[in-house]
């Protein structure tokens, strides 16, 4: 099957981009290169096609109560316009799917989900769905936008662009505002660790927001970025990639992903999760040698494999390979620990890390401000 | 895609240059695109002896471990020492500042099935484009 194009693909075939197959998309791998990229991204800012997020909506007053249901959040306790990230989890509390939830109203939730897992988390939401009268599963698919501009001047960039509408000040709010006279969501979310801005919008009104953020971005250090450094920069977060760092084997537990739980409600692998008896633990590490340890190598700590990798790539920000992977609770892995990883049929020294591995530069989010008024 | 005219090509995607202190040898522009940003050079030891087609050494970039064969038989002479600071040389100079070890033949002729540059563009070529 041909892999489906970005509405964004005539704006990267004229900036030159190395084009690659993700998840049944055409997309920019590079533009420049992996290194620029991450530390345009860094220092000041990069502009990424995120066209491949299924864009799903439920519809209808049981709504909320649905997203209650089937993710690992309260959604029914969020405000309008707040979003927040949540795993969908399969009876078993295995991960179907990572996700951020949108409350655009009373009666419409937002659900931003991964390429790789589209079909699937629709055929599993319409298999949970199929009795409720009172919600719609729309699939946006093919009719969407999706661009991220992530790094530090990403406000300053968004600013500039003679912009109309409220600006999403929080960390996981999002408002509707106009750009380039294109009607489009923006909203106050990433996958980098820094702060920035995750733009939806209609898919013929993409090359127009995409080029006029450019535009107004090139002064600022705003570069277009591929998926290439977008995995770096996730995973010098410690972000998980859905299908390679977490599936339906691991459970939230084990991914170290408790915090996006809530407990208050009853939804989809609660009962299997309380029972849940994690024997391993998701961790960072940071190669001391001249290795990537990618995908599937073993984690050594003496003659003894304690761990897989799931993610591994080079940092250029942090000047040493890194990645993720699991560690048995057996051997009482800890932050700090050296170990020993195959890297090209050899083992190489690595040091176990708390994730992330370079600090989170977002801003503060929704709950934390609401917490601290509380308190 | 830049193919000088005076090197000689393998198949596998090294490139050689016969001079006075021996026989340099790197990767192609072509082979370097393809792998895109080399974080590490696994670089072999000075005097170690190659048969042609032997390994020379590993170069690892983000997206893959590609492995660099000896065009001729010979000892090496030379190791190119700056690709362990700059390995990303190999993908800004493949032919210049990014060659990676110069040979000592033992018999000139004693090579793998060697490429001039025009049969080396048509193999990669006949490729199809890579991306």
């Amino acid at each position: 099957m041909a892999p489906h194009e970005s509405p964004l693909a005539l704006v990267h075939g004229e900036a030159g981009a190395i084009m690659t197959e993700f998840a049944g998309w055409q997309l920019p791998l590079e533009y420049t290169s992996v290194a620029e990229e991450t530390h345009a991204t860094r220092r000041a800012a990069g502009l990424f096609d995120v066209s491949q997020m299924g864009n799903l909506h439920l519809l209808g007053r049981g709504a909320a109560a649905a997203a209650r249901e089937a993710l690992t959040r309260d959604v029914t306790a969020v405000p309008v316009c707040c979003s927040g990230y949540a795993l969908l989890c399969n009876e078993k509390a295995g991960v179907i799917d990572d996700l951020i939830f949108l409350v655009m109203s009373g009666s419409a939730i937002g659900l931003v989900v991964n390429a790789v897992n589209h079909y699937k988390d629709v055929a599993w939401l319409n298999q949970h769905l199929a009795l409720n009268m009172q919600v719609d599963l729309e699939d946006l698919r093919g009719r969407s936008f999706g661009i991220a501009l992530q790094g530090p001047k990403s406000e300053e960039i968004l600013r500039s662009t003679n912009i109309q509408g409220r600006f999403p000040d929080l960390f996981g709010t999002f408002t509707y505002m106009r750009i380039a006279l294109m009607d489009v969501l923006v909203s106050r979310t990433g996958y980098t660790g820094e702060d920035g801005f995750e733009l939806f919008g209609a898919a013929e009104d993409g090359p127009v927001v995409w080029q006029t953020v450019l535009n107004f971005g090139r002064e600022h250090g705003l570069a277009p970025a591929g998926i290439a450094a977008r995995d770096v920069l996730r995973q010098e977060m410690g972000y998980p990639l859905a299908g390679q760092d977490i599936s339906e084997e691991t459970t939230p537990l084990e991914a170290g992903l408790r915090w996006a739980v809530d407990w208050k409600g009853s939804f989809v692998g609660r009962s299997a999760l309380e029972k849940a008896q994690p024997a391993r633990r998701r961790l960072g590490f940071v190669m001391e040698e001249h290795g990537i340890a990618r995908r599937g190598a073993a984690i050594y700590r003496g003659d003894e494999q304690v761990g897989t990798v799931t993610s591994g790539t080079y940092s250029h920000s942090l000047g040493a390979a890194i990645g993720q992977g699991y560690v048995s609770l057996a051997a009482n892995p800890a932050p700090g620990d050296e170990v020993e990883i195959e890297v090209r049929g050899k083992r190489m020294k690595a040091k176990l890390a708390k994730l992330p591995l370079i600090a989170k530069k977002t801003r503060p989010s929704w709950g934390q401000t609401e917490r601290r008024m509380k308190s | 895609m830049n193919i000088p005219d005076d090197l000689s090509y393998t198949a596998t995607h090294e490139w050689m240059r016969r001079g006075e202190e021996g026989v340099a040898v790197g990767i192609t522009d072509y082979a370097q695109g393809e792998l895109t940003d080399i974080v590490f050079a696994e670089l072999p030891e000075a005097g170690r002896h190659l048969n042609a087609g032997d390994e020379i050494c590993a170069l690892e970039s983000v997206k893959a471990v590609a492995y660099v064969y000896a065009p001729l038989s010979g000892a090496i002479a030379a190791v190119n020492e700056k690709l362990k600071k700059e390995p990303e040389l190999v993908n800004q100079q493949p032919y210049g500042d990014g060659w990676i070890i110069r040979l000592t033949p033992d018999q000139p002729e004693q090579t793998v099935d060697l490429l001039d540059a025009a049969a080396y563009r048509q193999k990669i070529e006949a490729a199809g484009p890579s991306h």
